[in-house]
């Protein structure tokens, strides 16, 4: 039993926020309790690895694009030397967030506000006044401007992909994804060089678990997405499984196409349409592209990053931590440099399914808006996760929670909870 | 399909067409999808029209990617289906207002126009916000004795799209 946000429950000990020790029980308050949302800043955005930016958006020298790590601003730079720097955007002076452009090219940043410069890499290269103007004022004589740099933090790179951490001592990307999701990690990224397509942003009013637990919560995208369901992409009956990293924290979702329109387990979907066919197949005209049987690879890579392959439709879905109870999710699609003509045109078609507008994706930031508005009024109950029982293992199929049941494990452990 | 958003806005004439019916077309548009009339709406484009719903963001950086992007009006019904079938969400309503409506280019018998549209949504249980403002880059042509849309591309100004976009802009 752990106790928290100790003023009320110093003022009257029934309003103490417990989480029993069952996995298969998950308060509602770590969805509204700002607290918790700080703590998570804290303990899980700045100790992990953090997705940042494909390589691809940052090709020359120069090059960078704005982005956050939690709810920290930063850029992603490229030196003249061609290394990859991620900074904090705020000025060591007084805090401004000087980058402004999403992205762009420059030699070196400098803060609108005092004008301080700072190199691609954090290093303070200017201070207007530094020495005084007409001997007057100036910075102390002992202002060394290579204590004063911005803020930086540790990069790694696999395969045309960029994360960032706030921590210096970080294990290596491969150790931290572990040996069977780094094997789905380079199922995508097998090393071809990337193809951006383009960026959907949405801002969801609902706690950021909610976007991660969803794609790791194989029960409801065969009764939720309809259109998933009525055109065969993702169906119960589907040859399917989920796979954890040892500690829980990332997961795929596999599953294949089925071939048939009748299936088993859809007479429980109560929007289920037998007859709905499209009128216009170009809309979903999948082609085989990856090795294996799999044709849909969902991959949660702890803690803010999906990895989206559905059919031909790639994404990165990037989770943006804003306040406890509102999340943005920023969509990088791409494909590869290798991708002929109708490929490209099949990727950007497809892109239909996903994203703000999408004929699937609009049914999950829907229900995680409807999620967030019962959790604030149920501070003191639980959710129920015992779909497929207690268990945090792999399975072969998908009416199971063990991947939300594994990730809320390992958050407890980081969060001390 | 970005190169159908028009970086050039100089006002032309509206000869051969008629500036009334074309504003009665964007009239139509607006109240068919404010009503939820999905069907009147698709009548509103040739069987061929496309209809592109892309930010401001992408179009600036010269990426492809749209957040709807309709190549014909089939493609359209698809997305009709997937709204009154498929999909869920929160019941809502929306406003579309459309103005600065201006003749840019005609090219054999196609007009070329561009206008500026904001979109107020009122969720469920929820105030009324000013959801999306933008610019539609169109071309329109006669078919018998109505005007009809052979291309739509709404460029939304936000990169940040609130929740989700359910009804059309």
């Amino acid at each position: 039993m752990v106790l928290m946000d100790f003023a009320l429950a110093e003022a009257d000990p029934a309003l103490a926020l417990e989480w029993s020790p069952d996995a298969t029980r998950v308060p509602y308050w770590l969805y509204t309790d700002p607290a918790i949302f700080e703590a998570e800043q804290e303990r899980i955005f700045r100790r992990s690895w953090n997705y940042v930016a494909l390589a691809a958006e940052i090709p020359e020298a120069g090059d960078f694009v704005r982005t956050t790590v939690g709810n920290v601003p930063v850029v992603v730079t490229r030196s003249r030397a061609g290394e990859v720097h991620v900074i904090v955007n705020r000025c060591a002076h007084r805090g401004v967030m000087f980058c402004t452009e999403p992205y762009g090219n420059a030699k070196t940043f400098t803060c609108p506000y005092h004008q301080w410069s700072y190199a691609s890499d954090g290093r303070l290269l200017g201070v207007p006044f530094k020495k005084g103007v007409a001997g007057q004022g100036g910075m102390p004589a002992d202002f060394d401007n290579s204590q004063h740099g911005l803020e930086t933090l540790a990069v790694t790179e696999r395969h045309g992909v960029i994360f960032a951490s706030f921590d210096p001592v970080a294990p290596t990307f491969e150790e931290y994804l572990g040996e069977t999701n780094l094997g789905w990690f380079d199922r995508v990224f097998d090393g071809r060089e990337l193809e951006v397509l383009g960026y959907q942003r949405q801002s969801i009013p609902a706690n950021w678990k909610l976007m991660f637990e969803n794609i790791k919560d194989a029960y409801h995208a065969s009764l939720l997405h309809v259109f998933l369901v009525t055109f065969g992409l993702f169906r119960a009956d589907n040859p399917s499984k989920t796979q954890m990293d040892a500690t829980g924290r990332h997961s795929v979702l596999v599953s294949q196409r089925g071939e048939s329109r009748e299936a088993i387990g859809t007479d429980d979907i109560k929007r289920i349409k037998k007859d709905l066919t499209l009128h216009d197949a170009r809309l979903l005209d999948p082609v085989r592209e990856f090795p294996g049987a799999a044709t849909v690879v969902m991959q949660t890579i702890w803690p803010n990053l999906i990895v989206q392959q559905q059919s031909n439709t790639i994404a990165m879905r990037q989770l943006v931590t804003r306040s406890v109870d509102e999340f943005e999710l920023h969509w990088t699609y791409f494909g590869y440099a290798d991708d002929d003509a109708e490929m490209r045109l099949r990727r950007l078609r497809q892109a239909n399914l996903m994203g703000p507008a999408g004929l699937v994706s609009i049914d999950d930031s829907e229900v995680m808006r409807l999620a967030q508005l019962g959790a604030r009024a149920g501070r003191d109950h639980d959710a129920i996760l015992e779909m497929g029982g207690a268990g945090v293992e792999d399975t072969e199929h998908i009416v199971t929670e063990s991947a939300i049941r594994a990730f809320y494990q390992y958050y407890r452990e980081v969060m001390g909870l | 399909m970005t190169s159908a958003v028009r970086t050039s806005l100089r006002r032309t004439s509206w000869e051969p067409f008629d500036a009334n019916e074309v504003r009665d077309l964007y009239d139509d548009y607006a109240l068919m999808l404010d009503a939820g009339d999905y069907a009147a709406w698709l009548e509103l484009f040739v069987p061929d029209a496309s209809y592109t719903v892309i930010s401001r963001e992408n179009v600036e950086r010269g990426l492809p990617l749209a957040v709807i992007r309709c190549e014909s009006r089939g493609m359209m019904a698809d997305r009709v289906d997937a709204l009154e079938s498929t999909q869920f969400y929160a019941r809502r309503f929306t406003r579309h207002m459309v103005s600065a409506l201006c003749p840019v280019a005609h090219d054999a018998g196609v007009l070329a126009t561009t206008a500026n549209f904001v979109v107020a949504e009122t969720i469920i249980d929820e105030s009324t916000q000013l959801a999306w403002a933008g610019r539609y880059d169109d071309r329109i042509v006669r078919v018998d004795d109505r005007l009809q849309f052979v291309e739509k591309t709404a460029v939304y100004d936000s990169a940040m799209v609130p929740t989700s976009l359910i009804v059309p802009l």
